[in-house]
């Protein structure tokens, strides 16, 4: 059932995924029309867009939790039906937002979870699952906190153990659905840097939802943006995130200012309102 | 609901071997202790067989096989729980409330007011089969294109009361009311002998084992359910496959020792306290402190008012509601 392809057991390898005319239905609401996007292996991408435009649908039809009624996805080239469960979670790390384990669990116990698609139920722990965990952790920078409980974990901290656990399977591409919620903005930066780290040194494929515009054009190298379950604008940021674009996405007036050391889009909300002057 | 620091945990592999030692010690217990006083010393006669006959008869004949009769029904039991913990997600969730007993207490007195004549070997596959129906039915009640832990639980309770109503009326209109019917309503293990034992013995072995095995799957599976399909987990499958065990351990409790609560319920708690949540950790250690409770309140229900006996269902609810109310205040 999957078709015969070169060695991915290495950090090195990385794929691409391709969606056509991907149509899906909650029920009788439909969440998605015919969206077409191809990502190249080894970007980093952030999709956009306001509450209920559909980003955390694609993200997750993307990850084959939700089944199109219409179109298709292409992982590695590969249709995603044809490839087995196993071998897509190896290959494939999807993190909702704000996932949740049991409190007394260790970063340690999390982390070795996170190898079930490389063991399953009957193997027991190879040398190289151990180096895998110990690698996964290492680069999440959470070595220090290896023994800790769940909850005993700042927010920081317990979203960095998670990117460690989706970091042990070795996967060619992360999907990650608003790594940022609940996180302070200088945790925010710390684990966009981590993200961004990732995709640079190891050249794992990165696509993430951010609620965040100005975050999003700071870290992503292209921005998608949705709105009612269409892709409005894909591309570039700085071509993405306008004036313009962001009203009509948002629905709220902004200007975007150019960072004065990168160049990159920031935005500032324009609302008529005077917080200061009456009280 | 586990507030527990990573710390506090003991070791694993100590908790085990304190829980077994605990298990040789209360089945010592048990063994001494009976209606007919025969001290330390014909014990020991009857449990070698140095001449002593009566004794003999007595060790061997009535007090081993029911102990372990106790200690198969317990461990079953603690583990159902245990899988039915996890699988649910919820800590008030056991074999009795979920209505699993209420489904192998149904098919049991069903079997033996509608058939008396029918031998024992067959009451265990009935109640088998009778708590995989209502596991069934409870699943089916639950299903919605997926299972929800807490629509899972809340059907659970409603079958519970559906089975345990319709026993009630099976022997509402029935003139059989024995000892034996009787005690799969409040839980019994009056008179349990070696053909009990060797009834519930290679369920306890066979689908112990493989709950040892599947354990694993509950704790990727309590990381959420799209965490754990994300880790290529058939889900519904998982979830079915660990629901039908803990039927299956239940309901061959179930027909050997009645309709017991709390045991499924408070044992998984007391062992995930001392282990953590690692459930392959924990069903070993559940299934030893599962038998060590059952069999400490089965002497218990022997000797208190003996030559008399109080079901030993009694002891468990009276123990447990308590232990219950406390887990309930203090846990979640």
């Amino acid at each position: 059932m999957t078709v015969a392809e070169p060695t991915r057991a290495h950090a090195t390898t990385t794929a691409g995924i391709e969606a056509s005319g991907l149509t899906v239905s909650y029920g009788s609401h439909e969440v998605l029309h015919d969206v077409s996007l191809a990502i190249e292996p080894g970007e980093l991408t952030v999709l956009i867009g306001p509450n209920g435009s559909g980003k955390s649908t694609l993200l997750r039809t993307l990850a084959r939790l939700v089944k199109p009624v219409a179109g298709g996805v292409r992982f590695g080239g590969v249709d995603l039906n044809a490839i087995g469960a196993r071998e897509l979670a190896r290959r494939l790390a999807y993190l909702p937002q704000a996932p949740e384990g049991p409190p007394d669990l260790t970063v340690d116990e999390l982390v070795w979870r996170g190898r079930y698609p490389n063991r399953g139920l009957f193997a027991s722990a190879h040398a190289e699952d151990r180096e895998a965990v110990d690698r996964a952790i290492e680069q999440a920078g959470v070595a220090e906190l290896r023994h800790r409980a769940l909850a005993t974990l700042s927010g920081g901290e317990h979203q960095r153990a998670w990117i460690a656990m989706s970091l042990a399977r070795e996967p060619e591409m992360l999907l990650l659905d608003e790594p940022t919620t609940f996180l302070d903005i200088g945790h925010q930066a710390e684990l966009l840097k981590l993200l961004a780290e990732l995709n640079q040194e190891r050249g794992i494929t990165v696509v993430m939802v951010l609620h965040d515009v100005t975050q999003a054009s700071h870290y992503a190298r292209r921005v998608i943006a949705l709105r009612d379950g269409r892709v409005m604008h894909d591309g570039d940021p700085r071509e993405v995130v306008t004036a313009e674009h962001i009203a009509e996405l948002f629905d709220t007036a902004v200007s975007v200012l150019a960072d004065p050391e990168t160049g990159a889009p920031v935005i500032v909300p324009r609302v008529s309102f005077a917080p200061h002057e009456e009280a | 609901m586990i507030r527990e620091a990573a710390g506090s945990r003991f070791d694993a592999n100590g908790v085990l071997a304190a829980s077994l030692l605990l298990l040789a010690a209360s089945m010592t217990v048990a063994v001494s202790l009976g209606a007919v006083n025969l001290g330390p010393t014909r014990v020991l006669d009857g449990l070698f067989d140095r001449g002593d006959s009566v004794a003999r008869q007595i060790v061997w004949q009535l007090r081993v096989p029911r102990v372990l009769v106790a200690a198969f029904v317990g461990a079953n039991l603690s583990v159902a729980g245990l899988l039915l913990q996890g699988v649910t997600r919820n800590p008030l969730a056991g074999p009795h409330i979920l209505g699993l007993s209420a489904g192998a207490g149904f098919a049991s007195i069903t079997v033996v007011v509608v058939a008396p004549g029918t031998p024992i070997e067959l009451v265990a596959p009935a109640a088998f089969v009778g708590a995989i129906a209502a596991a069934l039915v409870v699943y089916g009640l639950a299903w919605r294109g997926g299972i929800s832990p807490v629509r899972f639980a809340l059907s659970g309770v409603a079958t519970a009361a559906l089975f345990t109503a319709m026993s009630t009326a099976v022997l509402a209109n029935s003139d059989l009311f024995t000892q034996r019917v009787l005690s799969f309503l409040a839980g019994g293990l009056f008179a349990r002998d070696w053909d009990d034992a060797y009834q519930i013995m290679p369920y306890t072995a066979a689908l112990g084992a493989v709950a040892f095995v599947v354990a694993g799957a509950l704790n990727v599976l309590a990381l959420g359910d799209d965490v754990a399909r994300g880790l290529g987990m058939q889900v519904e499958r998982m979830r079915l496959l660990l629901v039908v065990l803990a039927a299956g351990l239940t309901g061959s409790a179930v027909a050997v020792s009645g309709m017991l609560a709390f045991v499924g319920l408070v044992v998984p708690h007391g062992a995930r306290i001392l282990v953590g949540s690692d459930h392959r950790r924990a069903a070993p250690v559940a299934a030893a402190l599962g038998a060590s409770l059952l069999v400490l309140a089965d002497t218990l229900s022997r000797v208190v008012i003996a030559p008399a006996e109080i079901p030993v269902g009694i002891v468990t609810a009276v123990v447990g509601a308590p232990v219950f109310l406390l887990l309930i205040r203090t846990r979640t």
